[in-house]
């Protein structure tokens, strides 16, 4: 192979080379992988229990369940006559990389990271998890029909949030090597590649090519304004008489964050654990009063909207949906946030 | 009768005639596949009106949103045996409900039809008789209905409802009726040894997250506050750990037993694919077993557990 024309950030490795490289990383690192398990595809940590499954586009579940667990135990206790000893998990130094990350997944870190980074004190844990993190994404090839990343500002090619970005070709993975902390998780094994040389990434802009949106980005600013003007929009009601009030919307979502915390164990020790709440259960916010501010369905079914195309733009961070289409594929009872999105967009913004 | 103009007028007709405040059907949703349970209230509503072999969902479930409300009801036979539990619970009337049945042609396993055929989810499924013809990706193929049914209707033997005040025509698709039972579908669990039991369960349920749409689909799951949720006391701990998972699930079947008419909704709307067929099958078919009894099957007979008599079986209390 010529070696003329390459790139020194664009490598490429042998579809065949894959299990090896993963086994290799895994002995150093963290390694989360998409793996079957039960009919979806989950990221676990890597092992060859499972197969790999590049596949299922996207995973059942998405990074969130990786750096925000459900459920987390965030110390243990013990108490020793009138002494408490708390003691939080073991850090661990070792990278943390989840490989096979999609666009839509990527971009929701950033919607994370606005929660539990971008206040005034860090979520300890979440930190932990992220400060370690690298991402090693995957260019979608097939997206779902449920799939809007277009729509909502972004595409199967997208590599914002990503450390690495993978574009698969017929029987070669190309690696894209985006940031610093990228080049770290990969260096080590640079020998196991080649440098990509301008055939390759010619295939590479032409996959990409093809994949272009045909549908433009939603204007987030003109939703917000529409979205609000329609807070007192009967179409809430209609919406919520067939809502089941389950927590699959947000429990798959990628962005939904909220979550509660319960201390399990008896009086001698035990732990304090965070797990997934959902705003579409009545008791997420009933008050110790008995009162509960969002009392009925409608309320409950449009706070997620409004917390997702409204509170978040209001509040400078971004966007509370990145199009992964979960909630689509699972709502049992037929929501579809694109038909929400459609409603209320304004004509100016297609 | 997929989204036919003849279903949308005979629904509208009913509408109007009986001068109802709302019924409850399955409208078309985004996809070919995912037609969703609506409350039509307009007659204008009506053109959305669908039935095909996705429309799983109990639509029993939506009878207590409408209190005081004269409410027409499309049901299949589970739907139907639903209301005769909920009427025997004292949750709804008989009289404020006008029943619409629709002899049930067996409903689909969307999830496995998806996984083999990834192009459906635009393409959608043709149905007719007892075949299915799918838009694979090499061109249209034909599958045998019977084949990919869900497990709760390839054991269902009440598939055709009774005691509706209007009944339509059966659809011109259908799969033969059960090919299996309840019991023979869960038998295996029977023989398995206890170890190999509470591994198989420990597998399949370590899936859950706990989001409680199998209990929110259910017909029967009506508390007002489920016991997963009081804080005093606090019967489980609400994070998804393997204990609280086990404890909710198995919870829920014992609070089902003598009620769960087997519609297989709770198996249906979980997102994780969890094999709740196993638990509601069990329950029901150990329940027809001991008691000679099948839920909402008449409104008559009270259901073995709200009810004493003096030759219930009491072996297990030894
Ligand atoms: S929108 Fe769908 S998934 Fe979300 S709570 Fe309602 S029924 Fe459950
Ligand atoms: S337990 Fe499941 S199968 Fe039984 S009635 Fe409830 S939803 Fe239907
Ligand atoms: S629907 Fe599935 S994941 Fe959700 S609570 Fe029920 S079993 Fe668990």
């Amino acid at each position: 192979m010529t070696r003329t024309n390459t790139s020194d950030r664009s490598w490429t490795l042998p579809a065949g080379a894959l299990p090896d490289l993963l086994a290799a990383l895994a002995a150093t690192c963290e390694l989360w992988t998409p793996r079957p398990v039960g009919g979806g595809t989950r990221f676990l940590p890597h092992g060859e229990d499972r197969p790999l499954d590049l596949a299922q586009t996207p995973p059942a579940h998405s990074v969130k369940a990786v750096l925000f667990p459900n459920p987390e135990t965030l110390f243990t206790y013990r108490r020793n006559g009138n002494d408490v000893a708390l003691t939080p998990p073991e850090p661990d130094g070792r990278s943390l990389i989840v490989f096979g990350a999609r666009a839509c997944d990527a971009r929701a870190v950033a919607a994370l990271d606005a929660v539990f980074l971008g206040r005034s004190i860090p979520d300890p844990a979440y930190l932990e998890r992220r400060e370690r993190l690298c991402l090693v994404g995957l260019a979608c090839v097939s997206p779902a029909a449920t799939c809007f990343c277009h729509r909502m500002g972004s595409g199967p090619f997208d590599a914002s949030g990503m450390d690495v970005q993978i574009v698969p070709l017929d029987d070669i993975y190309v690696f894209h090597l985006l940031t610093k902390r990228g080049e770290a998780c990969l260096a080590p094994f640079r020998d196991r590649f080649e440098a990509a040389d301008g055939d390759t990434l010619k295939k590479v802009a032409a996959t990409k090519a093809g994949l272009e949106g045909a549908e433009p980005s939603v204007d987030f600013t003109a939703l917000k304004d529409a979205v609000k003007q329609h807070r007192d929009d009967p179409y809430w009601e209609t919406l919520a008489a067939a809502c089941l009030g389950c927590g699959i919307c947000t429990f798959l979502c990628p962005v939904c964050s909220c979550f509660s915390i319960t201390d399990t164990g008896n009086r001698r020790g035990g732990r304090r654990v965070r797990y997934w709440d959902a705003c579409m259960f009545p008791a997420f916010t009933k008050e110790a009063s008995g009162h509960n501010p969002r009392g009925d369905e409608p309320a409950r079914v449009k706070q997620r909207f409004f917390h997702k195309f409204y509170y978040s733009i209001e509040n400078g961070e971004p966007p509370g949906c990145v199009g992964c289409g979960r909630c689509v594929i699972h709502c049992p009872a037929g929501i579809d946030i694109r038909e929400i999105v459609s409603r209320f967009q304004p004509e100016a913004a297609s | 009768m997929t989204g036919s103009a003849a279903l949308a007028e005979t629904l509208r007709k009913v509408f109007k005639d009986e001068k109802l405040d709302g019924l409850i059907g399955y409208a078309a949703g985004t996809t070919p596949l995912r037609p969703r349970p609506a409350v039509f209230t307009a007659p204008g509503d009506f053109d959305a009106a669908v039935f095909d072999g996705f429309c799983v969902q109990n639509l029993a479930t939506y009878l207590r949103r409408h209190p005081d409300r004269r409410m027409g009801i499309l049901v299949k036979g589970c739907d139907r045996r639903a209301v005769t539990v909920l009427i025997q619970e004292r949750q709804v009337a008989r009289e404020d409900l006008f029943l619409i049945g629709v002899p049930c042609p067996g409903m689909l396993n969307r999830a496995r039809l998806l996984t083999e055929f990834p192009g459906l989810e635009t393409g959608g499924v043709a149905e007719e008789g007892d075949t299915l013809t799918v838009a694979a990706a090499d061109g249209p193929v034909s599958l045998a209905r019977a084949d990919y049914l869900l497990p709760a209707c390839r054991a269902c033997r009440h598939r055709v409802p009774t005691d509706v005040d209007l009944m339509l025509d059966a659809p011109p698709f259908a799969a033969p009726e059960a090919d299996t039972s309840l019991g023979e579908l869960t038998g295996g669990i029977d023989g398995m040894e206890r170890r190999e039991r509470a591994a198989l369960f420990a597998e399949e349920l370590s899936r859950c997250i706990l989001c409680y749409a199998c209990r929110n689909v259910c017909p029967f799951c009506y508390c007002e506050t489920c016991f997963t949720d009081t804080l005093q006391p606090a019967w489980m701990t609400p994070a998804p750990e393997p204990n609280d998972i086990f404890f909710y699930h198995f919870n829920r079947m014992m609070h089902m037993s003598g009620r769960c008419v087997a519609c297989g909704s709770c198996a249906w709307a979980c997102p994780e694919q969890i094999p709740l067929h196993l638990l509601f099958g069990k329950i029901t078919a150990d329940v027809a077993e001991l008691f000679a009894f099948e839920a909402g099957l008449d409104e008559t007979t009270p259901q073995p557990m709200s009810h004493f008599s003096e030759d219930d079986p009491d072996e297990h209390i030894g």
